[in-house]
């Protein structure tokens, strides 16, 4: 039953993307999927508009407040998978969110402002993890960067986390006109041809090994050693 | 990534299945931890709804007929109404006065509309 959170009390930093990319993975592999966009722009709730019905897809918006955990355990009861897209804001709802998840993904791009919001978050993830004596698995994802540069503000930030313990995926959403597309087009990546867009195997790729790094963090054996480590 | 690789990688989530939640801590105390975080409520709470009343409506006790032939059946809002009653009590007019001065002020401003 894992249910992700994408999380960042700053807007555009690619949770959205990060959430539908996931998402579009899930249902190419024949899961189950829903994604409950908090976010009251609604990006998530437009694409799936323009996407039309997809088999193991659901999307609900218009979540507020007071609905929020309801939707998250009705939610969990009727996909395999649940994925939250959170508001760029430090919100009750996140609070919420981070409550009921399995796994909280804070997307960072590459400057320190959004590395503070990160860090916003992981402190709220940490102090539910303390206050209830349970374990959310999180860790930062590095979004929008680019193939071609590390940038040195960029190294700076994955050191920084790493001195504070805070883990950081191994895969990077990288700025890619595919993931740009899906929102354009209202589709997956699956559904793109390479004559659409420049670049698709890579991001196929991209999103391929973010759910597979997304997946083994899920994966009970580890989950059961996070628990351990939270009891001791 | 094509098809065969993904197979390679074992990727078939058809048989994972809901199961719930099972960490459920209360909402108060998430509430409680989240705003101590500084993670607080952005919605206002809804204010609870009044039903719209209109003004209440005067009944006019009494009336006068000073050879008034004809009716005009109008039809005003009812801060309008309640303001001309106002008028026609303190000064003890009847409607039809009421109009008959209305309109003389009228043609005073505007002069003959003919």
């Amino acid at each position: 039953m894992p249910i992700i959170s994408m999380v960042s009390s700053k807007g555009g930093v690619g949770k959205s993307t990060a959430a539908v990319v996931l998402a579009g993975e899930i249902i190419d592999a024949k899961g189950t999927v829903s994604i409950i966009d908090a976010d009251p722009n609604q990006p998530i709730v437009r694409w799936a508009e323009t996407l039309g019905p997809r088999k193991g897809l659901r999307v609900i918006g218009d979540v507020g407040e007071a609905d929020m955990i309801d939707t998250i355990e009705a939610e969990a009861k009727k996909s395999a998978f649940v994925i939250i897209d959170l508001e760029g804001s430090a919100n009750l709802k996140v609070g919420y969110a981070i409550s009921r998840s399995n796994l909280a993904l804070v997307p960072v791009q590459g400057s320190h402002l959004d590395a503070e919001e990160g860090v916003r978050s992981i402190k709220l993830i940490q102090q539910t993890e303390k206050g209830f004596k349970t374990k959310v698995d999180y860790a930062v994802l590095l979004s929008r960067t680019n193939t071609a540069i590390r940038e040195r503000t960029m190294n700076e930030i994955v050191a920084s986390f790493n001195e504070s313990g805070v883990e950081v995926m191994k895969t990077q959403m990288i700025d890619r006109a595919a993931f740009r597309a899906i929102f354009s087009f209202g589709c997956t990546l699956h559904d793109l041809d390479a004559g659409d867009v420049s670049g698709l195997d890579r991001a196929k790729d991209n999103a391929d090994a973010l759910i597979q790094e997304v997946l083994s963090r899920l994966s009970p054996k580890k989950v059961k050693a996070r628990e351990k480590a939270v009891a001791a | 990534m094509s098809a065969a690789a993904r197979q390679r990688r074992g990727l078939n989530l058809a048989d994972m299945k809901p199961e719930g939640v099972t960490a459920a801590p209360p909402a108060e105390a998430v509430a409680a931890i989240a705003e101590e975080a500084g993670f607080v409520s952005r919605e206002k709470p809804k204010p609870a709804a009044v039903p719209k009343e209109s003004p209440a409506v005067r009944k006019r006790v009494g009336g006068r007929k000073k050879g008034r032939s004809e009716a005009l059946n109008i039809r005003v809002k009812p801060e309008v109404y309640n303001r001309v009653r106002d008028i026609c009590d303190s000064r003890e007019y009847g409607y039809a006065e009421f109009f008959d001065e209305a309109l003389e002020a009228w043609l005073e401003k505007y002069g003959s509309q003919d």
